[in-house]
């Protein structure tokens, strides 16, 4: 299959590729939790797609492949700001993880509203990879597209998101309460 | 997945998520239906994942990419390459002045590409359209051209001249910062009954400003029609003007030429 080689195609491909600018802004908020280094994530991010397009092959998943690169750039970015976490772990559930969910406290949809800003605060306790599997099967990707982005097994997909959803349930019920 | 009364609650707990939305195989949905259909514990816990569902789909904040940002984006994008017929301009350079006059001429008359092509003109339309669409088209709003002007000052990464502000027939209604070609542009908005008129001021050097066919107080502009609007595009020194409006033609050259006399 062909590539983006020329200047001309890969310039053809980054205009295909600002339709996913309002995803990826999304996303990357969530990652960064902060407007502006959202704004340079996804700067960073349209940059090395340019740069790298040539290694895009036609007909496969353009929306999959940027989203692992602002993935990829945010990673990069986190360790040039001597911020990466030093557990090593992208794919557990953050530090604070709370208690295995009760069994015994009310269903999470009889609790209080909650609020756009303490689901925030929820998700902001995972991880990053398990946010990101979070965000993007709230948004419909499978499993094998998930995985594709972040670089992992299907399995590990499937355990990542039973265990971020279990501890944001668990976070949501105790705003809830 | 083979249909399996017993399941066990371990077992059935990972493939919530999937089968409250209906992503399983018919045999596993089965197998987990069949489970929680005598399983309280599961049955809750599989309620709460519609619930967590629908709060974050209802209530989880949404970021999408500003204007500002995707006017950066776009601006940073090399350009597409035009189609094969721009190519004999690069065989003109070595040409004779008088050679490449005539070709420049052949080109306009033949192969012009239509107005849409041309980026400066339709940069004008777009960011015409975004200011009449947004509520507030307007950082600043104008309290006289003394007002406006000094707003900019300290937001733009040139010097702004002195504005037309506004007289009897025009009123100048306020300002504010845009992106024009990926330059940072000041954006006034003037107004005549219910036409709106949108001007861009921009740094113009490197780029390719249309052919001048009309005078506007002077001043040589260029006159396009696009998407309905009329373009004055013009250069006044180091600055480049776009303005854009409903208005026809002799009106928005008569605003043009108020403009470009405003300095």
């Amino acid at each position: 299959m062909a590539g983006y080689d020329t200047a001309g195609e890969a310039a053809r491909l980054m205009r295909e590729a600002l339709v996913h600018a309002d995803g990826l802004h999304n996303l990357a908020h969530h990652l960064t939790r902060d407007g502006t280094r959202a704004d340079d994530l996804v700067q960073e991010t349209y940059a090395r797609a340019l740069g790298a397009a040539g290694q895009f092959r036609a007909g496969t998943n353009l929306k999959a492949w940027l989203y692992r690169i602002l993935r990829n750039t945010f990673i990069d970015l986190q360790r040039h700001e001597h911020r990466a976490r030093t557990d090593g772990g992208l794919d557990t559930v953050g530090e604070g993880e709370g208690p295995p969910p009760s069994q015994d406290g009310r269903p999470l949809d009889q609790e209080r509203a909650v609020t756009g800003r303490e689901i925030e605060v929820a998700l902001g306790t995972l991880t990053e990879d398990a946010r990101m599997a979070v965000l993007l099967d709230l948004e419909g990707w499978t499993e094998s597209e998930i995985a594709e982005c972040l670089g992992c097994a299907v399995g590990t997909v499937k355990s990542r998101l039973f265990r971020a959803r279990e501890a944001l349930r668990e976070r949501l019920r105790e705003h809830g309460q | 997945m083979a249909s399996d009364p017993a399941m066990s609650c371990e077992a059935v707990r990972p493939l919530l998520r999937e089968a409250t939305r209906g992503a399983l195989d018919a045999a596993g949905q089965a197998a987990v239906d069949a489970h929680l259909a005598t399983c309280a514990a599961c049955e809750k816990v599989a309620a709460e994942e519609r619930a967590l569902d629908r709060m974050l789909i209802e209530g989880l904040p949404q970021y999408p990419a500003s204007l500002a940002l995707k006017r950066r984006l776009q601006a940073r994008l090399p350009a597409v390459p035009a189609a094969p017929a721009r190519r004999p301009r690069r065989a003109w350079v070595g040409m004779g002045a008088a050679l490449a006059a005539c070709a420049v001429v052949l080109i306009v008359a033949v192969r012009r590409p239509p107005p849409a092509t041309d980026p400066l003109v339709a940069e004008g339309v777009a960011d015409h359209l975004r200011v009449v669409a947004r509520d507030r088209p307007v950082d600043v709003e104008n309290g006289g051209p003394h007002q406006v002007r000094p707003w900019f000052t300290g937001r733009l990464d040139f010097g702004l001249p002195s504005v037309f502000g506004g007289d009897g027939e025009y009123t100048l209604t306020g300002g504010a910062v845009g992106y024009y070609l990926g330059r940072k542009s000041a954006v006034l908005v003037y107004k005549r009954g219910l036409h709106v008129a949108s001007l861009s001021v921009f740094p113009a050097a490197g780029l390719a400003f249309p052919a001048p066919g009309q005078d506007a107080g002077g001043v040589p502009v260029a006159l396009r029609q696009e998407r309905g609007f009329r373009v004055v595009l013009w250069r006044q020194g180091e600055l480049g003007y776009a303005l854009v409006s409903d208005l026809a033609a002799e009106e928005i050259l008569g605003l043009a030429s108020r403009i470009a006399r405003g300095h």
